[in-house]
């Protein structure tokens, strides 16, 4: 296979038109170069019409801001949209429309041919000599690229971008076979700035608190036992929560089957430790857990598809313990993780309401109120997760379980936890900060909510 | 109570919290923690958030009662409010509290004059128990602060003796390195081996630790329990239990520890 140098001479190659879908990953995070480099050579050949499929959009990628302004791109599907991007589109500038789906609704969406991509540029980090690539090998090294896989073998033309061409990869993650072209460029990203939000345990204690009264929530409904599986997120009470379910398992010799989702070295350290028996990785939140890859052959990749695909016997469906954060969420457990209160979209599912619909118990951990914003509200803003998929919520005012879980109310009844209604804790913000305004929603409808089986379960307008 | 945790007057996102971090005993510090420029402010804040607060352990410590401490005590005695704790106490100091409040007092012990007298000065009504105030105590005698506390150690004890006489809490000094668990664990287990029946300390994530120590284990109450059965089935002064020798002063020790457990229990 041809490995082509620059940009131009690749665009030589392709059929470029106006109205064409092209499809990037997210797995350079606040790192990415290739977005915005692909993006803005697009706009000098004064491509228009561009519906730009990535699956997270960061603050790095304020350099296509203008290309919303100016009609280069004018829809956007995304399972994350943060920052200037995120600001941009709030404000209108799409002329077309934002879809904000799912980290396991993106891949249905492609398998299925609802999301049709005409260009898939996939940055990868290493690529050998047949045109097989993976994220682990290389220079810059990306971690399992588990996003772009639906993305590579459904795309009308894959296009990998790499800065490595190398003999022998570890092994395959993108199969030759479904390559078009490889785009060797001298960098891909920055790899300083890959590692995702925060990936330190936090220190604050209220947080703590609420960390390990979800540990007792844990213990209490019987879900510490041998065998349990486990995923968590990246930010500090997430993994504060990690870091007390170990030591309880520690405590009582339990071993869990396994962790998945988005990796971190905390949760490589508890493999390491035999606390979990395999781990399932779609991306890898520091580099830490990219070098475990190569070195525990539990450790295993997983596609996005593998991961959270609704219609692929999926991971989630198999996972016991789903700790997630909030935005809001309202009386009837519904959560919002895409917009601020305001109305501004701040960032998006991403793989929240997949595994809140396939874990046994799906917790969601956050402070009541946060400066003088409550999180527990009459009825949120935008809904990306429904209440039905939501069993818990921990706050360090109390604990409150979803009315539909009689099973759970029943074990929490004995509980030293202060268990209440989310009416009582949405009593107790209110005394503490007074009724929020909200907005009216009444700007412009600029995009949609997408649930993971493709149905909308909300609406997105400007501010 | 095992724990009692100093939050600055003038945070209000830690007085908001305070519900919150299972300290047995919150002490809302008007003095110490707070620049001489935002005590009034701190006073105000304090004042607004105590007119609803139901927390049930709260202690204010005031300034100097000589100077700003009784209209302190003046402004807040009307709350549910526990009492005071009493910076730089004394005999005297004392004398002056006692004429504004007759809430609970926990004198601080951070003088060489203190701890001379430690035992008149627990003696007054509403003495609840005395705290160790190490660093001040030290900083008096131009002592430098070790990891081993060797430089405490006379007051430690003499605490510890003093308020067992008195029936009134020994409380101890704040371990400073709020990043060390390990070095606060290690204190708080010495806390507790001399005779402490708390530890004071200056930020909420040493409070688990602190309760943890402080509260008895499960190996402990299986003990105590068998202990007392033991005791209800034996009519003979001496008897054995998993052969350890037990008599009078074990039976009451073993009931101290099921009290104890119980209070954590339900607190």
């Amino acid at each position: 296979m041809k490995t082509i140098k620059s940009y131009d001479e690749l665009f030589n190659l392709l059929d470029l038109q106006n109205s064409i879908t092209v499809s990037f990953h997210h797995h350079l995070r606040n790192g990415d170069y290739v977005l915005n480099n692909t993006m803005l050579k697009l706009a000098e050949l004064n491509i228009r019409d561009i519906t730009l499929a990535a699956s997270g959009v960061f603050p790095c990628h304020k350099p296509i801001v203008p290309l919303l302004n100016n009609g280069t791109i004018s829809s956007i599907y995304c399972n994350y949209l943060n920052g200037p991007v995120a600001k941009a589109v709030s404000n209108g500038a799409l002329e077309g429309k934002l879809v904000m789906q799912t980290h396991g609704g993106r891949p249905r969406s492609i398998e299925a041919g609802e999301l049709v991509i005409d260009y898939a540029f996939i940055a990868v980090s290493a690529v050998d000599k047949l045109g097989n690539a993976n994220g682990v090998d290389g220079k810059t090294v990306l971690g399992p690229i588990g996003y772009s896989i639906s993305d590579s073998i459904y795309a009308k033309t894959t296009i990998l971008v790499t800065d490595s061409i190398i003999d022998e990869l570890s092994f395959k993650e993108i199969d030759s076979k479904n390559v078009d072209y490889i785009l060797l460029l001298d960098e891909i990203g920055n790899q300083n700035l890959i590692q995702s939000g925060t990936t330190t345990i936090t220190k604050n204690p209220v947080s703590l608190k609420i960390a390990r009264d979800t540990i007792k929530v844990i213990e209490d409904t019987g879900y510490l036992k041998n065998g349990l599986s486990f995923q968590t997120g990246a930010g500090g009470t997430s993994l504060a929560v990690a870091k007390y379910l170990k030591q309880k398992m520690l405590d009582g010799s339990i071993k869990g089957s396994f962790a998945s989702g988005g990796i971190t070295g905390y949760i490589v350290e508890m493999l390491e430790m035999g606390l979990f028996e395999e781990l399932f990785d779609v991306q890898c939140f520091d580099l830490d857990a990219v070098a475990s890859i190569k070195r525990n052959k539990n450790h295993h990749i997983m596609t996005a598809s593998e991961y959270a695909n609704p219609d692929a016997n999926p991971i989630v469906d198999k996972l016991d313990i789903m700790i997630l954060g909030a935005a809001e969420i309202d009386l009837d457990f519904n959560v919002n993780v895409t917009t601020d209160s305001y109305g501004n979209i701040m960032g998006g599912s991403g793989g929240h309401s997949d595994t809140a619909a396939g874990s046994k118990l799906a917790i969601v951990v956050t402070n009541l109120v946060k400066a003088r914003t409550p999180i527990v509200v009459d009825k949120v803003l935008t809904k990306t997760t429904p209440g039905s998929s939501i069993d818990i919520l921990v706050t360090e005012y109390g604990v409150a379980v979803n009315p539909l879980r009689e099973d759970l109310i029943l074990k929490l009844s004995n509980s030293e936890l202060n268990i209440m209604t989310i009416q009582e804790l949405r009593d107790i913000a209110k005394g503490l900060v007074g009724q929020e305004s909200t907005s009216n929603r009444d700007g412009k409808l600029i995009g949609y909510v997408e649930y993971r089986d493709g149905s909308i379960i909300d609406k997105l307008y400007s501010i | 109570m095992s724990s009692y945790l100093f939050i600055p007057g003038n945070n209000p996102g830690m007085i908001q919290s305070a519900h919150v971090f299972e300290a047995k005993g919150i002490i809302f510090d008007l003095e110490d923690a707070v620049s001489v420029n935002d005590k009034d402010s701190a006073r105000d804040l304090l004042f607004e958030f105590l007119k609803d607060s139901k927390l049930p352990n709260v202690y204010i410590r005031i300034n100097d009662i000589f100077v700003d401490g009784k209209d302190e005590i003046s402004r807040f005695d009307k709350f549910n409010i526990r009492g005071y704790m009493i910076p730089k106490a004394s005999v005297d100091v004392m004398n002056e509290v006692r004429k504004y409040t007759d809430k609970e007092l926990l004198p601080i012990i951070e003088t060489p004059e203190a701890v001379l007298t430690m035992k008149e000065v627990g003696e007054f009504s509403n003495v609840v128990g005395m705290l160790l105030g190490g660093e001040d105590l030290t900083a008096n005698m131009d002592i430098v602060r070790t990891e081993s506390d060797v430089e405490l150690k006379y007051a430690r004890h003499k605490l510890v003796m003093v308020c067992a006489y008195l029936d009134i809490d020994s409380i101890d000094t704040p371990y400073t390195d709020t990043l060390n668990e390990d070095g606060l664990e290690k204190a708080a287990t010495e806390s507790k081996e001399i005779g402490m029946r708390a530890r004071s300390s200056i930020h909420p994530n040493q409070v688990p630790i602190i309760n943890d120590v402080f509260r008895p284990s499960d190996s402990e109450i299986e003990f105590a329990q068998k202990i007392i059965k033991a005791s209800e089935l034996n009519d003979t002064g001496v008897f054995s239990v998993d052969g350890k020798m037990v008599d009078l002063p074990i039976i009451i020790r073993a009931k101290n520890i099921l009290k104890k457990a119980e209070f954590y229990e339900n607190n």
